[in-house]
């Protein structure tokens, strides 16, 4: 196969073949996450998968040329859009609902029976309680301010540090550092007799 | 403090823990629509990029080899204009030996004998002239008056020496 770097544009097939590889990596390795931070913020599955693919499809788009370190925060800052989008969307929508006389519940879903199906851990009880600390965590977490929220779920989830966190967010770094302490210090406040 | 940091670093520990669990715990539908929409993005980028390239690659010919000698030939253009500049006279004007005139014009001026024959007044100095440019018109084979009698010997001696 012919070199193929011609100054600026990388004309090669090999280059764009790893450059795929390595989106691929990157996506694989933050779309759980990605769809549990958007879950939590929504709180309906698939508005946050649909979050999560609209978010995918974005960065593939238009910033896979974009260096590899600016991935993770350019990714979370589309999704965090995303999610404000839905969001917005979401309220027009229930209040339009609100004045239909025949209206369906929109967050009702049919249960996932993979989701559900029994796993093959052994200890029943501790699965319990994980089951109702992380139910109490999400509840928490979802009663937190949005940026509070972010700012929690991104340094703790997606372990970003401060700076690509700012970045994600779209303001400084300590508004970030503000954010998070602010949220620590209501979790601790709601959650502290089940953790500490 | 050191037990409140310790207790809320053991909180956030905590928290983390619980969080990954949760990601552990996503159901196989989430995950399997999560794969397809990975897999439906890099296709989509693939598929740019197979049309973007050719593109980028045209446009970096474009730039980089076609305007070459365009650019070439503009900077040409702006070294001759720089060079010419000084010398060029304004459009429709023919050019003038500047420093020529400006040495006429001071042989004039300085020339006060000249000046004395131009203000008497008498207008034979302008008949003579006038003369003058009548002989110089003739045809080349033709004499030429010398004007003597007329103006005195500098004036003739200075026809003689710049003719025409």
């Amino acid at each position: 196969m012919p070199a193929a770097s011609h100054g600026d544009v990388d004309l090669s097939d090999s280059s764009s073949n790893a450059r795929n590889r390595a989106l691929s990596q990157f996506l694989a390795g933050v779309e759980v996450r990605a769809f549990k931070i958007a879950q939590t913020a929504l709180r309906h599955e698939d508005d946050a998968l649909d979050a999560v693919q609209d978010a995918m499809l974005q960065l593939a788009r238009a910033y896979s040329d974009r260096p590899e370190g600016e991935w993770k925060p350019l990714f979370y800052r589309i999704l965090e859009n995303r999610i404000r989008d839905m969001q917005r969307r979401r309220t027009v929508r229930n209040r339009v609902m609100s004045w239909l006389p025949f209206r369906s519940d929109p967050d009702e879903e049919e249960p996932d029976p993979i989701a559900e199906a029994a796993s093959d851990e052994p200890l029943p009880m501790r699965r319990l309680e994980i089951a109702e600390a992380m139910s109490a965590l999400e509840k928490a977490l979802g009663d937190l301010p949005r940026r509070q929220q972010q700012a929690f779920l991104l340094r703790t989830l997606e372990g970003l540090d401060v700076a690509q966190t700012a970045r994600a967010m779209g303001c400084s770094e300590g508004s970030v550092k503000t954010h998070y302490f602010r949220a620590l210090q209501t979790l601790r406040a709601q959650l502290g007799e089940l953790y500490l | 403090m050191s037990r409140d940091l310790n207790g809320t670093a053991d909180f956030e520990r905590r928290l983390h823990d619980l969080l990954e669990e949760g990601v552990q715990r996503v159901g196989g539908r989430a995950r399997s629509r999560l794969n397809q929409a990975r897999h439906a993005a890099l296709a989509d980028a693939a598929r740019r990029r197979g049309w973007l390239l050719p593109m980028r690659a045209a446009a970096w010919l474009r730039l980089h080899l076609l305007w070459m000698p365009a650019g070439g030939a503009v900077a040409a253009a702006v070294l001759v204009a720089f060079v010419l500049w000084p010398h060029a006279a304004p459009q429709g004007y023919p050019a003038a030996d500047t420093n020529q005139t400006t040495v006429e014009d001071l042989d004039l001026i300085a020339d006060r004998d000249g000046m004395d024959i131009m203000e008497s007044g008498d207008g034979q100095f302008y008949a003579w002239a006038m003369a003058q440019t009548d002989q110089g018109e003739r045809p080349a084979g033709a004499p030429a008056g010398r004007g003597k009698g007329h103006g005195g010997q500098n004036a003739g001696s200075d026809m003689d020496r710049n003719p025409g």
